[in-house]
Parts: structure tokens; sequence; C-alpha cells
């Protein structure tokens, strides 16, 4: 698929690095296909183009170049550096960003300094892109607001695009010999996962029954990884700690649906889109408040004020053994995913974009933030 | 009330969110996006599960069920499984030092290897030609970077002298001692303390608790009470009796405890043995965290007591020696307690009862403390 034909406008989506399963690219593919139902000519292009994915998206040196285009808009997908950055700055089409957040370097500084200069790199372009920008979109106001503290012309807020999994029915029996916790998010420090492993053997050490924890994600940082282990191994909990990289869609599916918990101790999240599937698979969801994540959660999950081992186990247990308690919130995470649903976000992504795109129809969304236009020096205004 | 943080290293991590927005962006999002009837419940369930999390920890310490030394063997691997480089420490500074020294220098020999045809000859012509401009500039940064290293090897060296100073004043003796002045101390006043505190219905620290001998009849007695002990031995002992305890020094255990959140304290131990300005500061801590008019509690041992061979080691180990009972009159009156009493007991022990009054504190002579200045400000607002 490579768009509608003939449409006066086009919108090409440019995104660093398109995966498969990746949060970015599920959304990307979502998204084109929301403008193509809207009648605008879409495209993806990518610098990288993971295999198996080559016929759904276009290299990014053909937009590159290509030359300009009457009626093409440029959306590019900011979520870490990338070389397509000196590029954006010298094509001439309306320029938008979509905003996902990038990690603040001090939170990987400690155990990978090329990860803390490529992303302390990627926030310069953050800042100097805006100059060329002329709509910002944000996936949430947590990311909204780095928009607007970065002087963004105009900044509104869309929700990601989160394809629903097949989750198979849950069979969750919280009378079961053992309580199955799961997290999903790539293994990097700002995730904090050894939180969640310095709980677990709190927890293990003071309730019944005891818990395993299935961390899902590929490892980013090798050094946190090592790390990781080494914590699990000394706790004494490594044989209850899983790590799995490489799950397929029907897997992680089926870890929603089998797990009695979902967790979170994470302290850098732009959305935290594992958590509106967890919702959607009817799996509470106990989350260290950080970030955009009480903003993503509401009212779906147990939040805490902070991410010590004694806090998490307590939150944990709330949850595991308070059936009350659990199913209000198996309730409400279903009403959130609904916020979430990908009728309605693809549908909030085009009202964002209307403020900038032709978009026959649809009628924009209202902007969170405009700049305030500056009086030229020596004015009278 | 606000516990130490085991992450306390991180606390400059902990703060990362949106980059600080400019005060024209706050004042445009604060008129724009005005907090709806949705905001303020989201921000109530928000407090509210907050405080049902902290009440249920609280419960289960109450319950001993997370003792310290849970708590002390997860924050040792915290902390020692760390790579170089990830913490704040010693070890961490040196390796990235070492990096730091290793990639400070500019290399002008430019790879100009190439699987394209050609590419590598024009690689190494511009390499040529370049390299009087290349070599310029690379004679100037490196000329710097080898400096800059130096100098930081040289503040790395004179700080690693101010500390190792410090940590040879810093050193507590006393922590090699088994048993202290306050263990008695505790056991011989303890039936009267246990009266005086009987119709106090908040929260009741001792600090130090020592074997919690003490803590274990208030608790006894029905009251909300917990224990702070720095020492690995008497903490042990005092975890076997299934009490709330904390593993922490008094001073950096009152610095953590939120304002007015107690409804009475003990101290004991610190109070005979430290230096003035550390007494002084626990009194400042003690008028901060403590609610208005409650109760203040010091069981001391006499100048007489630490003379008796029983305390002698003690004596000649601690940085300070035990007041006579006008010292601590008059120092708690200085800070604005009021109501002081005192009583004697055996052996040279006795009790400084005092109330909170929370009226101006005539500072005097301690004006120049900062850490006394500091513990009586009220706390800063903290800006969005």
């Amino acid at each position: 698929m490579t768009g509608r034909r003939g449409s006066p406008t086009e919108v090409a989506i440019l995104l660093p690095s398109f995966a498969p399963f990746d949060a970015i690219g599920t959304h990307v593919v979502e998204l084109r296909s929301a403008l193509l139902e809207a009648g605008i000519d879409a495209r993806i292009y990518a610098d990288e183009i993971k295999p198996g994915l080559e016929g759904e998206a276009i290299p990014s040196r053909k937009l590159m170049k290509g030359r300009r285009r009457d009626g093409r808009f440029i959306l590019y997908q900011l979520s870490t550096n990338s070389n397509l950055y000196h590029h954006l700055l010298q094509r001439h089409e309306p320029l938008l960003v979509q905003y996902h957040n990038i990690t603040p370097r001090a939170q990987v500084m400690g155990f990978d300094a090329g990860m803390a200069t490529a992303v302390a790199w990627g926030r310069r372009q953050l800042e100097d892109l805006r100059i060329r920008t002329r709509l910002a979109l944000a996936v949430s106001h947590y990311n909204a607001d780095e928009l607007a503290a970065a002087e963004y012309e105009s900044v509104v807020v869309a929700p990601p695009l989160i394809r629903p999994l097949h989750t198979p029915a849950a069979s969750r029996d919280y009378a079961a010999a053992e309580h199955r916790l799961l997290y999903v998010g790539r293994l990097a420090p700002n995730k904090a996962h050894e939180d969640l492993i310095a709980a677990l053997a709190v927890y293990n050490e003071t309730f019944a029954p005891r818990a395993t924890l299935t961390l899902v994600g590929s490892t980013t940082v090798a050094a946190y990884g090592e790390y990781l282990r080494s914590l699990a191994q000394e706790l004494g909990v490594s044989n209850a700690v899983t790590f799995a990289s490489g799950v397929s869609q029907d897997d992680l599916a089926r870890l929603y649906a089998e797990s009695h918990l979902f967790v979170s101790a994470s302290r850098h999240e732009g959305f935290g889109f594992p958590l509106i599937e967890a919702m959607r698979s009817g799996l509470p969801v106990v989350a260290h408040a950080s970030s955009a994540i009480p903003e993503t959660a509401g009212k779906a999950a147990l939040l805490t004020p902070s991410s010590e081992p004694e806090t998490l186990a307590t939150a944990w247990r709330m949850i595991l053994a308070g059936t009350d308690a659990r199913e209000a919130l198996v309730d409400e995470g279903h009403k959130r995913a609904a916020d979430f649903d990908l009728g309605r976000s693809k549908l909030a992504n085009l009202q964002a974009l209307a403020n900038l795109v032709p978009i026959e129809g649809v009628v924009a969304a209202p902007l969170y933030y405009r700049r305030e236009a500056t009086a030229a020096p020596g004015s009278n205004s | 009330m606000p516990e130490q943080s085991m992450h306390a290293d991180r606390s400059a991590s902990e703060e990362f969110g949106p980059e600080a927005s400019s005060g024209r962006v706050d004042d445009y999002l604060a008129a724009q996006n005005e907090p709806t009837a949705q905001d303020a419940e989201a921000k109530a369930y928000l407090l509210s599960l907050e405080k049902r999390i902290r009440e249920e920890v609280a419960h289960m310490r109450a319950e001993g069920k997370y003792p310290p030394s849970l708590a002390r063997r997860v924050r040792t691997y915290y902390r020692t499984l760390l790579p170089d480089g990830a913490a704040s420490g010693q070890r961490d500074f040196d390796a990235i030092f070492n990096t730091v020294d290793r990639i400070a220098y500019m290399d002008i020999d430019v790879p100009t290897a190439s699987a394209k045809p050609g590419v590598a000859f024009a690689k190494r012509a511009l390499r040529t030609l370049m390299a009087w401009y290349l070599n310029y500039l690379a004679q100037q940064f490196n000329n710097f970077a080898t400096n800059l290293v130096h100098l930081l090897g040289i503040t790395d060296a004179r700080i690693g002298a101010i500390e190792a100073r410090m940590d040879t004043s810093a050193f507590r003796a006393t922590e090699l001692l088994d048993t202290t002045a306050s263990v008695r101390v505790q056991a011989e006043t303890s039936a009267k303390v246990a009266e005086i505190l009987s119709e106090v219905r908040g929260r009741i620290l001792v600090a130090e608790c020592t074997d919690g001998a003490l803590l274990e009849r208030l608790v006894e007695g029905g009251l909300n009470a917990y224990g702070v002990e720095s020492r690995p031995g008497l903490l042990q002992t005092a975890e076997s009796r299934g009490l709330e305890l904390r593993e922490a020094g008094t001073l950096e255990h009152l610095a953590s405890v939120a304002a007015g959140s107690l409804s009475a304290l003990v101290l004991s131990g610190l109070v005979d043995r430290e230096s003035a300005a550390t007494r002084v500061a626990a009194l400042a801590h003690a008028r901060r965290v403590l609610e208005a008019g409650a109760p203040l509690v010091l069981a001391c041992a006499s100048p007489q007591a630490f003379d008796e061979p029983a305390n002698r080691v003690e004596a000649d180990l601690s940085p300070g020696r035990p007041y006579a009972a006008q010292t601590w009159e008059f120092l708690l009156g200085r800070l604005g307690f009021d109501s002081v009493t005192i009583e004697s007991f055996k052996a040279g022990h006795y009790l400084v009862v005092c109330g909170n009054a929370r009226r101006t504190p005539e500072l005097g002579a301690l004006a120049d403390n900062k850490v006394v200045l500091q513990a009586l400000e009220p706390p800063k607002e903290r800006r969005r």
C-alpha cells in the first residue's frame, strides 16, 4: 500500500526507523490508513526499514532527493536523534512534528555514554526543529508541555494509535499458588526494572503466595541488562524473574491474558502504551506515578507515589489480595482503554492534523498551545 | 510522613520532567488550560491513592512485616551491583575520569577506506589537502583537553584530601560499642516515659531506640510508636521484638520527617555523646517535626554517669560529653520549647520533658548555625 494517487494533498509520514510491532511503527501504519480513508495521499518514508516491512515504507532518501511537491506536508515522527533532521531543515514543504518524547540524557548516562549523547542530540534536534515546524502534535499533554517549553509555534494533542492485540480469553485465578506479574518495555535505565526486581524480592519475602515477574522487552543498554540479572541473582529471585525479548504479538497477547497484574516502575514515559494494552486485556495495573503515566492511566491504575520496594510491594498486594479493589480497577481499565479505541484515536489524529492539513469533512481540534507573536524590535506594537 | 528514600543518591534524576519552561509559557498554559473539574477529580484521586498506600506501608511496618534488615539487604545490592560510572561514588568518578582521559584527544588521521571505487583515493586526497587546517584545530583542542583533564585530576586529588579529613572527623567510634549508656538510661526511665506519653494519640518516635525495650513498652501500652537505630547489633535485637523500625542515624532520620507530623519525640544517646552543634540541630529538627504543644522527652545520662566504669569507654570515644540538666533547660528555652521539667533517677540518669511551644525562638548566639536556621525555616513551595 503506497497511498491514494491523484489527491492534491499528500502527507509524507517520515520516521528514522520503521520496525514491526514497534509502538511508533504501529502508530504510523494506522495513521497512514486513517489519512487514506480520509482521502489524503499518505506514504511512510523511513531512513531504516527493518526486514519484512520493505513493501510498507519507502526509503527516506527518495523523499529527500526528490523535488518539492505542492500540496505535500511532511509529518516527522520525533522520538530519537536522526540524520533526517539535517534534510528536514532544508526542505520547503510545510513541516509537522509528532512528538513521542525523548528520554532525558541523565537517565541513561551512567550506563551508556553513547546513548546519552544520542538522546541529548535528539533533544537538541527537538529544539532546533521548531524553527521549521508549522504544527506540532504531542501524544500526551506531558509531551505537549515539553513542546510548549521549546517554544513550538502551535501544539495540539492527539493520542498514539494503539492497535488491539488478539488477546485470548483471560483465565486468571487469583487463588492460584503463584501470581504472575508482567511488565512490557525495553531494558533501558529509565524504565527502572531494578525497582521491580527489588520489590519482587520484598514481596516474596513478605507475602504468600509468591509472585513471578516477566519482563518483556529488548535489551537496549547491555550493561543495564547485566545489572538487572545480577540484582535478581543476589536478591534470590532469579528463578522468579524471566527476561523475554523478541516476543511475537501472539505471545505478548497470551502473556497479557495469563498474567495477574501489570506492574511498572518506569521513571520516564511520554505516554506508556503497554498500560493501555494491559487494560484492554482486563489486566489490573499498578504503576509508579511518574512523567506521563498518571495522565495515560487516569483512574484505571493504582498509582504509587514512589518506586521504593516496600511501596511497590504493598501496592501489588493491595490489588492481588483485594478482590473489590482489583475488580474496580479492571472495570475502570476497560473504560480507560475505550478512550484510546483505535477509531476514536484515528479521528483525534485527523482533527489534530486538520489544523494545518486540509482534510475534507474534518473539524480541526483546538490547539493546546499557540506561541504569541513577538513584536519585532523597534516596532510600535 | 516521608521516609528517607532508598534512592537518595538518585534524587536529582527523579526530577526529570519537561524541560523547565519559561514563565511566559507557564502563564499561557495556565490561562488557556484552566483546571477542569476532571483535572481536580484526577488530582484528588491521586492524592487519595497516595494516602492509602502510605497508610498501608506504615501499617505493614508497624506489624514488623518490612524489617530494616530486608531493606538493608536490598539497598546494598542496589548499590554494589551497579556498574562503575552509574552512581556517584569514587569508583564511578575514577571510571568516568579514565574514559575522559582516554577520549579527550582529537585524531586528525581520518579513516579513508571505502568499498566504492575511487572514493578512498578522493578521501585520502582531501585528508592531505586539509591536514594543515585539521592539524591547527586539533592542536588547539588537544591542548585545551589535556589541561582540562589535568585540572580535573588536581580537583579530584584536592577534594579527596578534604573527604579523607571529613571521613576521619565523621568516624563514629561509639558505633563499635555493643551497648551504650543510652541502653541503661532507657531501661531505668522506661516506666516514667510510658507514663508521660500514655495520653498521646498520634505518632511517637524513639531515637535512638537501642535494643527496643522502651519502644516495646510504649507499643504494649497501645501507643503508635516507632524507633530509629543505626547500630546493626542493637537493631537486630529490636527487630526480634517485632517492632516498627528504621535503620538510620537520628539526625538523618529527623531531617526526612515531615513538619508537624509527630505527636511526641523521645531522644536519647545523641543527647549524651554528640557534639554541641549536632545536639542543637536535633532540637531544631524536633521543633519542626513536632505538633504544636507536643512533648519532647530527653532521656539523658549526667556527666557523673559518664564517669562510671561501665561508661568509661563510651565517654572516651564520644565527641561530646553529657550535659547537666541546667544546660538542657537553657538550650530548650532558647529554641522555643516551654514547660521544662526535670526528673532524676538513680545512677545519674535523668529525664527532661518539655512542650513544643511554637513561639519564636530566641536564637541569639545560635543565629549563625545554618543547620539550625534551615531546620526552623518553613519548607519552601516547589515551583510547578
